[in-house]
């Protein structure tokens, strides 16, 4: 009997939990409920390189770094790249790339 | 109706806390969201780390959290909960590895980020706290080290998890969204541990207790008889139960859950009633009188205090007569006439614990006793075998509904008799038991 609260108590919670989730996750993929809206999409520049091995975009990426990025990126961990930019899937290493193809797009 | 609005209250809280991490994510210039699968992870991996930190809260024995539904039901709820806080840690991953599949490099430790390390070992740290509490006893891993075990690793897994979210850093941007999720979530997870780990034990540590006696009685029982040591003792229900510490200090955590097997009344002195068993139970006959123990207490829903009735049926196997031995002597303190049934199943006759005082209660409450013989001797002429339907009918009153029914031993025992129970129109509502088999 008392194994069943605590049972029933899980289950009500987890479902509330879940849908709830679910509901922010929603409301947040749709840019709902006065969020303040993220960059345009296509604003986010796809990697061109490979990511793979190379984890540490900052290492390359920074205000004064080989390869600089916008000034509004500085506030960001190095965690947060690939939440915005997508790996192209490329498998070419970094070093490998020209080093204008990679300015140029950093600084569109 | 207290008892149950303070219920409500912790229910709410408990929601409030675990979804506080969604109102900390919407705290100002709220961050661009990146496609419905990775917020549902995000917020997933979110949800199952506020209420990791709310485990902490729910094993600290506080009793204004126990109370209202019994130290039992708050563990189980632990143990269910664990499994889902795993099942919701355990998706942040796995729906990145598929709706961005990118992110499995992340799985890598030599090459990942710092981030993705601590991810990986929280994960790995909540895999082994659920995997080693599900298979201790397959894996016969002593109750002791599990615990140690269990509560270290519980906070590398905090730790770890913490340290991920913050470094990834996406929806925890800005120094106010740190300190709620490492401050204000960690003042709960933190605070409880202090509770348990550091001010109980200096509270246990102000009030000891003296052994008086350590009695034999039948069935390989002992009774600890305990003596307050300069202070006034204990006031609990009868029925309920301590955590008893003898040999060690408070702080050594290691203690055993035993009931109150003396009156509530019996001011100034506390009996429980130990069963040789295992690891420590088989060393009470070893304590000396003059030692030092330390109880933590009372806890337990399973007291006719918590459930008013016109009368009692008691349902006994084993040791687990000693709360009901609690109830009868102080029924007979407080000369309380209400008719009781008492089934006591054993082994033997010469098992059944406590059975001389028992018939001599018999005097002064108004008691029937069923014993109930597994292996009973040549001539014995009542019940034997275990409890059935047939049984419980023949030996219940008339008025059976009215009653209600406390349940105390094994757990097989307990859920035949349940069966049995239902079997005869009995509402589970009416059914009081208490379960500790967790690990």
């Amino acid at each position: 009997m008392r194994q069943i609260v605590a049972n029933q108590l899980t289950i009500i919670i987890s479902v509330l939990i879940v849908f709830l989730a679910v509901i922010f996750s929603w409301f947040q993929s749709t840019g709902i409920v006065g969020f303040v809206p993220g960059p345009p999409e296509k604003s986010a520049q796809v990697i061109p390189h490979a990511v793979f091995g190379y984890q540490n975009c900052t290492s390359c990426h920074g205000l004064d770094a080989q390869v600089p990025f916008p000034l509004d990126h500085n506030s960001y961990s190095n965690s947060v790249c690939t939440g915005c930019h997508i790996p192209s899937g490329e498998k070419i290493p970094p070093h490998e790339l020209k080093l204008y193809d990679i300015s140029t797009l950093a600084s569109d | 109706m207290r008892r149950t609005l303070n219920g409500i209250f912790w229910i709410l809280a408990f929601l409030f806390l675990t979804l506080s991490p969604i109102f900390v994510m919407m705290i100002g210039a709220v961050r661009p969201g990146r496609g419905f699968w990775t917020e549902l992870s995000v917020s997933l991996g979110f949800l199952g780390l506020a209420m990791m930190g709310l485990q902490f809260l729910l094993t600290a024995r506080y009793r204004g959290i126990t109370s209202p539904y019994g130290i039992d039901v708050v563990y189980h709820f632990h143990r269910q909960i664990s499994f889902v806080i795993f099942a919701l840690v355990l998706a942040h991953p796995l729906i990145l590895f598929i709706f961005r599949p990118n992110t499995i490099e992340y799985l890598n430790v030599f090459t990942a980020s710092w981030a993705a390390r601590f991810g990986i070992f929280g994960l790995l740290s909540m895999a082994f706290v659920v995997f080693a509490s599900v298979y201790r006893k397959s894996l016969r891993i002593s109750y002791e080290p599990w615990r140690m075990s269990h509560a270290i690793v519980a906070i590398l897994a905090i730790i770890f998890t913490r340290a991920h979210l913050v470094s990834v850093g996406y929806y925890a941007d800005t120094t106010v969204k740190q300190v709620v999720w490492v401050g204000g979530h960690g003042v709960l997870w933190i605070g409880a541990l202090t509770y348990v780990r550091v001010i109980k034990p200096m509270m246990m540590l102000r009030r000891p207790y003296k052994v008086e006696e350590v009695r034999l009685e039948r069935g390989n029982v002992y009774s600890l008889v305990l003596k307050p040591d300069g202070h006034k003792g204990m006031d609990f229900k009868p029925g309920q139960f301590v955590w008893l510490t003898v040999w060690n200090s408070p702080f050594a955590l290691k203690e055993h859950p035993f009931s109150f097997s003396s009156s509530a009344l019996n001011e100034g002195q506390i009996e429980l009633a130990i069963k040789e068993l295992g690891d420590f139970t088989s060393q009470v006959k070893n304590i000396k009188p003059g030692t030092t123990a330390y109880l933590d207490g009372p806890f337990g829903d399973l007291s006719i205090d918590h459930h008013p009735a016109p009368g009692y049926v008691f349902l006994v196997g084993g040791i687990g007569i000693s709360p009901i031995m609690s109830i009868l002597r102080t029924m007979k303190d407080r000369r309380d006439t209400r008719p009781l049934v008492l089934i006591y199943g054993s082994k033997t006759w010469d098992d059944l614990t406590f059975r001389e005082e028992i018939d001599i209660l018999k005097d002064s409450v108004n008691l029937k006793v069923v014993y109930l013989l597994e292996d009973p001797p040549e001539d014995w002429k009542g019940e034997t075998g275990f409890v059935t339907p047939d049984l419980l009918s023949r030996h219940l009153p008339e008025n059976r509904v009215e009653l209600r029914y406390f349940i105390c031993g094994p757990e097989p025992m307990i859920n035949a008799v349940e069966y049995g129970l239902v079997k005869l129109g009995i509402s589970l509502e009416q059914t009081h038991s208490e379960r500790f088999n967790l690990v």
